[in-house]
């Protein structure tokens, strides 16, 4: 039973690890002064369809990097053209978003989730791949180092 | 027409169900003078392609197995190999055997083969061996130090070239020498990169069938934001020449000037992209050489379904009627079932018209899931929303919803929503079958319609579903 269960996980790891580089986005970062207008391309690499959603989120990081997610603040306003697609092996797919924000400097991540074919029973492997977006008022140059260095307090 | 029904015979005579997925891709051209097919057999832990056709009037057939085996990646068959040490290496075309492993430090491979030429076109390849050749090549970083070292013998000829690359920070040092193709062989190259400044020197031997040749060359670069500027020397070899230019980017408008300075004369090109819509971008191009002016106009469409870029422009053509008006077109399509098709025209030398069309599609075995709608880009003020819950109340993600003609999966907020033009109520089906939540699920209750709203207003329509 022991040896069942650990295959079964190595399994899961082996596959996860798999589906990591099936699915990508790009660009992974942009960023805004005045206007934030964009896209960005979400490509499936693997063997199989996939169904990607997207979800905009806020996110937190410490000094050192670690960033906690959380649902979108609602000072944050986000118009993407569509929240989901189907997207064939090997091709890809280009969502267009536009950004308002009632302060600045602001940031959120829009997350991206891969999942493959469904099953009946057992665990769903969701993949989450997240393109960040950081939004400075007009003028304001190196937005994501601001945000950086001032808000989360990184050093370089 | 001929290119679909060669990937459906292809399809045809493979049994799907022993594969994950096939691949089948086929095309003609009269650019590369090239008709034929290829098919791929992914296995859970090996890729089988087989693929032949006809390249100027002569068959030419090749065919691969890929396997891991203990991290060993081994190739059986035919494979277009490029041997690399730093910069520099060779490429060999092998009907032979590989094997291959990469680990967190570096990589290596070794391979037994018969070694010819290949032909190789997006929808088939082949290869002619004629000699015998083995080789390996091992690469390995250690403490910012690359060291990489080649040898191959392939019929009478014997390369063996070993480099070393040192980085740190801003700087980066390498290094290549040895025998390339049995001809002595050195290059040697130092890098600056800052974040507005970039320069370059190298020494570099080129090597082509029986002509050989050594360039100096020296770069600088500048990135100022919207503008940037770059320029380089070339010394040796031939000739010599100079390049300085630069490009300005300002909001959708894009504007680059080169000029070329060599020693039978000098030449200026520039170009000014507009980027009009996310969909839309022109771009014009003027060229002077010894006098003669030259303008192009480009355009091209992008979009997730369709890709189309037309080129207008006046081409010298030497064996036609000289400068003549050249219209050269290109379509990608991505279309469902994982279909793409691609075509484009080029005009030869000769003035005559050639095209390439081709195509490939993806099937899948009993390990994939069920195909979902495909998903229409629809753009409109309004929102039609779907919110699914359990039975308790709580979001339900990964759950299919057809909404009007249009399709959408559930976020960890259990929404699901389109886009509409009109505020016209919608007819929604729930899809358990195309849902990606794992499990059985069962539906309790769903609307029959759903009413669109201005975003950031209005109550979604709620679906409930049950997990089995």
């Amino acid at each position: 039973m022991k040896k069942i269960l650990f295959l079964a996980v190595l399994d899961l790891i082996l596959f996860v690890l798999a589906a990591s580089a099936q699915g990508t986005v790009g660009p992974i970062i942009s960023e805004y002064s005045g206007k934030a207008r964009g896209e960005f391309t979400v490509q499936n690499q693997s063997l199989t369809p996939m169904t990607v959603v997207l979800e905009p989120m806020s996110f937190s990081a410490d000094a050192s990097g670690n960033a906690t997610f959380r649902p979108l603040d609602s000072n944050i306003h986000v118009r993407l053209d569509s929240m989901s697609a189907r997207i064939g092996v090997r091709q890809q797919r280009t969502f267009s978003y536009e950004v308002n924000c009632e302060a600045f400097p602001c940031w959120l991540s829009i997350y991206t989730t891969f999942t493959g074919a469904r099953t009946t029973e057992g665990l769903q492997i969701a993949l989450h791949i997240p393109h960040t977006i950081y939004f400075c008022s007009k003028g304001t140059k190196g937005c994501r180092t601001k945000v950086h260095h001032e808000v989360f307090g990184m050093k370089d | 027409m001929r290119v679909l029904l060669t990937i459906a015979l292809l399809l045809s005579t493979v049994r799907v169900s022993s594969a994950q997925t096939v691949e089948a891709r086929a095309g003609e051209s009269t650019m590369m003078g090239a008709s034929g097919g290829q098919i791929s057999l992914y296995f859970p832990d090996s890729t089988f392609t087989i693929g032949g056709g006809l390249q100027n009037g002569h068959f030419v057939a090749g065919a691969t197995e890929t396997t891991s085996v203990h991290g060993w990646e081994t190739t059986l068959g035919d494979k277009n190999l490029f041997i690399t040490s730093g910069n520099s290496g060779l490429s060999l075309a092998e009907r032979g055997i590989l094997a291959e492993r990469k680990t967190r430090t570096g990589e290596m491979r070794a391979f037994v083969a018969a070694c010819g030429r290949i032909f190789s076109s997006p929808y088939f390849s082949g290869t002619e061996a004629r000699d015998f050749c083995s080789g390996y090549s091992y690469h390995r970083t250690f403490r910012g130090l690359d060291f990489a070292s080649v040898g191959v013998h392939s019929g009478s000829k014997n390369t063996a070239l070993e480099s070393l690359a040192y980085r740190l920070r801003h700087l980066s040092l390498s290094g290549t020498g040895g025998l390339l193709e049995s001809r002595r062989y050195l290059n040697g190259s130092a890098a600056l990169n800052f974040r507005h400044f970039a320069a370059s020197a190298a020494r570099q031997t080129y090597a082509f069938k029986s002509e050989r040749g050594t360039v100096d060359s020296f770069s600088v670069g500048a990135n100022l934001g919207a503008l940037n500027l770059h320029a380089s020397d070339f010394h040796g070899g031939r000739v010599g020449g100079q390049n300085f230019g630069g490009g300005l980017r300002l909001g959708p408008i894009e504007t680059r000037t080169d000029y070329y300075r060599y020693a039978s004369g000098s030449s200026v090109s520039g170009s000014v992209s507009e980027r009009i819509s996310r969909h839309l971008s022109l771009t014009q191009y003027v060229t002077e050489n010894k006098g003669h002016y030259s303008v192009a106009y480009g355009g091209a469409w992008r979009s997730n379904v369709a890709t189309v870029s037309v080129d207008y422009s006046t081409q010298y053509l030497p064996l036609g009627r000289g400068f003549q008006q050249v219209l050269s077109v290109s379509v990608s399509l991505q279309l469902p079932h994982s279909t793409s098709l691609n075509a484009q025209t080029v005009t030869a030398p000769d003035g005559a018209l050639k095209f390439s069309v081709y195509g490939g599609t993806y099937v899948q075995g009993p390990m994939a899931g069920r195909e979902a709608g495909q998903h229409r880009s629809v753009r409109g003020k309004y929102l039609v929303r779907v919110q699914v819950l359990s039975k308790t109340g709580e979001p339900v993600e990964g759950i299919a919803v057809h909404i009007g003609k249009n399709w959408a999966v559930s976020n960890s907020a259990g929404l699901a929503w389109v886009r509409s033009k009109r505020a016209r109520p919608q007819p929604v089906e729930i899809s358990l079958g195309e849902s990606t939540a794992p499990g059985l699920w069962r539906l309790i209750s769903a609307p029959d319609v759903a009413l669109p709203a201005p975003e950031g207003s209005g109550a979604p329509s709620i679906a409930v579903v049950e997990r089995q």
